[in-house]
């Protein structure tokens, strides 16, 4: 019964002209934001390319020069001396934390053209390290690029929207619902198995062109992670196409005309895919204004002009704490990479409420999207499908503190060469500390889009089951 | 086989139907007559449970419409004043699906023809789309459900409204012949003639009650129309 109600349903789709235009227009799109998608990966891949050449190259030419004053030649810049561990360090020598792309990387671009997937690591402050960031966090709320989470975010529900909204109404209006309803098939299970047939529909044909998206953009699907991360999107796709269907259906229920029902649900669509993101974000920013950056940089100031004009006291006092930095024999209270480097340390300690405060009110602003994200599905399938992807707020912060976790391993490096002048040898520049990116555990991600998906199905439910009691008290007669 | 008992259906303080007290044979045509908001299709929906009766009780074969809303319906047939059918499928199709969800899927294609064909479909019609069908067709399209779903009472409200006179009398000899083999039939109708030919009995029903029954084998045609006249004016 079930199954004869849903062939109905597919044979009025077939032959209905919407869904015609509506698999033409998804293909077109889908197959653009995997485009767009492919380009934006290959871009980033690209750069990070060039950044592994660019620092093997300048390594090797270092090598070389190190090898040729060995040979009693001299530094081919008065500047720049190579045996220096200081300047190895910051320039010479700087290598770069890179975040490798996930493979679904392709389908969303997520947070990946904000944050940023690589650093280059020297001796500067971490401030200064991970300035190149944005400070005012941009929220992950924001529709990116044009991407296929994108199409699955915004444009798939308008899909379901414009094949349901006249679910029952369309057949209240043209008078068979009546015909049917005389057999015996209850209401409830007659739109159950309407609502279904049209899914399944819907889904298969945004799965199957997910899928051609997937091969479009190169995604190699051999790639560990990469089968269960697509069926995870797909897992998200479903529960999110769920929510809307519901949602369709229980506007449905309340019994009015087609036109009525459109305007209803495009308002849905409107609220809950567009306004409440930006009104969450616009909330988030408004409960926890981040410092200005401004102020920031005047107290990096003021704190360097105190620093510089306590000088050698500082670089004593360091010692008396770092007792094993200490060189050995006289302290030189001239030297300049020593001063520097404890006068940058005296500055990261002054304004380190600052920095403190700043992180706390991100972490605010995330804590105020976190709770009510579940206001909005489409906040919640965005942040799902771009953990899926690798470019979601979490793996990017991730990130972040595995960059700083590596610039500290590279300071503790250098700091006891550059305080006692140690010579830089070619050999040395062999056993330098190299970055290798932990990634975060996986269960950590699978919980997080497990949750999310969670949540989806949860407003999901909560619609379908209000719904299905609000027919019960449907409208057959006009 | 159709009863009503103490039906009243209020909607605020109009009463839509006033204890309506009915019962229809096997065989028997019952036709309402009355004006437009009399309570005629009030009284066929509230045995189709489209609407929920406020007080008293429809009982199809026995059973409470109300309580057995699904059992009820596989006796039930219903025509109403336009079968409306699905417009992309053809006379078939519909006959198909409709008969499906009467849960009754034993029939072959050919049987299914058969029953299109015995409505007075024309073979060439059976497999065109029902966009191209007349208001007639699409009227005999609804007897051959009934009749594939072997119903065993027959819900009609103003079925040969806007029909020519030739489709109508074709369309009363189907209901004839189906109230032959024992169907009971309530039709709500504005046709006096098609009611003094088809049917075994009338009522007339005024502002939500029936105020007078008569068999039609009592009455010539003139006279109904003179009866309807004076219970209306009365």
């Amino acid at each position: 019964m079930l199954l004869r109600v849903m062939r109905n349903e597919w044979r009025g789709l077939a032959a209905d002209r919407t869904l015609w235009a509506v698999t033409i227009l998804l293909a077109v799109v889908m197959l653009f934001a995997a485009s767009n998608g492919a380009r934006w990966s290959a871009l980033q891949q690209e750069r990070h390319g060039r950044l592994v050449a660019d620092q093997s190259e300048r390594l090797e030419e270092t090598r070389d020069q190190l090898l040729e004053i060995a040979r009693g030649g001299s530094p081919r810049s008065r500047f720049l001396d190579p045996r220096n561990p200081a300047q190895v360090g910051q320039s010479f020598a700087a290598g770069y934390a890179l975040l490798p792309p996930a493979p679904l990387a392709p389908l969303s671009v997520g947070q990946s053209d904000i944050l940023p997937a690589h650093y280059k690591i020297t001796l500067e402050s971490r401030e200064a390290l991970f300035a190149g960031d944005e400070l005012d966090n941009p929220t992950n709320l924001l529709a990116g690029r044009f991407d296929v989470a994108f199409v699955i975010v915004f444009l798939y529900p308008l899909v379901i929207l414009a094949l349901s909204y006249n679910l029952l109404s369309g057949e209240k209006e043209g008078g068979t619902l009546a015909l049917a309803l005389a057999q015996p098939i209850s209401l409830t299970r007659l739109a159950t198995a309407k609502i279904l047939g049209c899914g399944v529909v819907v889904l298969s044909l945004t799965a199957a062109l997910t899928l051609a998206a997937t091969v479009a953009a190169s995604v190699d699907l051999g790639a560990p992670g990469a089968f269960s991360s697509l069926a995870a999107y797909f897992g998200i796709t479903a529960v999110y196409g769920l929510f809307w269907f519901s949602l369709a259906l229980l506007v449905n229920a309340f019994g009015r005309g087609s036109a009525t029902n459109a305007v209803i649900l495009a308002g849905a669509w409107l609220t809950l895919a567009l306004i409440v993101p930006s009104a969450t974000s616009l909330f988030a920013a408004t409960l926890y204004p981040v410092p200005s950056r401004v102020e920031m940089i005047q107290s990096v100031r003021v704190a360097g002009q105190e620093a510089s004009e306590l000088g050698s006291q500082l670089l004593s006092a360091y010692f008396e704490d770092h007792p094993e930095m200490a060189p050995e024999g006289e302290i030189d209270p001239r030297d300049y990479y020593s001063l520097k480097f404890v006068m940058e340390d005296e500055i990261s300690r002054q304004i380190a409420p600052l920095t403190e405060r700043f992180e706390a009110q991100i972490r605010g602003q995330q804590s105020v999207v976190e709770k009510f994200r579940f206001l909005s599905p489409a906040i919640l399938a965005q942040q799902a499908l771009n953990d899926l992807s690798g470019t979601g707020y979490s793996r990017f912060d991730h990130f972040r503190s595995e960059a700083g976790r590596f610039a500290d391993e590279w300071k503790s490096h250098f700091l006891p060469q550059i305080f006692r002048k140690t010579v830089v040898t070619a050999e040395a520049l062999g056993e330098l500390p190299r970055f290798s990116y932990r990634p975060e555990r996986p269960s950590a991600i699978a919980e997080r889009v497990g949750g999310t998906a969670l949540l989806i199905a949860l407003s999901a439910v909560l619609l379908l089951g209000t719904a299905l009691w609000a027919l019960r008290r449907y409208p057959l007669t006009a | 086989m159709l009863e009503a008992i103490g039906l009243t259906k209020l909607y605020g303080s109009f009463k839509a139907l006033d204890s309506l007290d009915l019962s229809i044979e096997p065989g028997q045509v019952f036709c309402l007559l009355g004006a437009n908001g009399a309570g005629k299709t009030t009284t066929i929906n509230l045995f189709l449970n489209f609407i929920e009766a406020s007080s008293g009780e429809a009982r199809v074969h026995g059973l409470q419409v109300a309580e057995n809303p699904l059992e009820t319906k596989k006796h039930l047939a219903y025509i109403p004043e336009q079968v409306m059918l699905y417009r992309h499928l053809t006379g078939l199709e519909n006959l198909e699906y409709f008969t499906a969800l009467a849960r009754h899927e034993e029939y072959s294609q050919d049987q299914l023809r058969r029953f299109l064909n015995e409505a007075g479909i024309s073979a060439d019609a059976i497999d065109r789309r029902v966009s191209t069908y007349s208001k007639g067709m699409r009227q005999k399209v609804g007897i051959a459900i009934a009749v594939a779903k072997r119903a065993k009472a027959l819900l009609l409200d103003e079925p040969t409204s806007g029909l020519d006179p030739k489709a109508s009398s074709e369309f009363s000899e189907l209901l004839k012949s189906m109230s032959g083999e024992g169907v009971a039939v309530l039709m709500a109708t504005h046709d006096l003639f098609r009611a003094k030919e088809t049917g075994t009995h009338v009522g007339f029903m005024k502002q939500g009650r029936l105020v007078a029954r008569l068999t039609t084998a009592e009455i010539g045609h003139a006279d109904l129309e003179g009866l309807y006249l004076e219970h209306m004016h009365g």
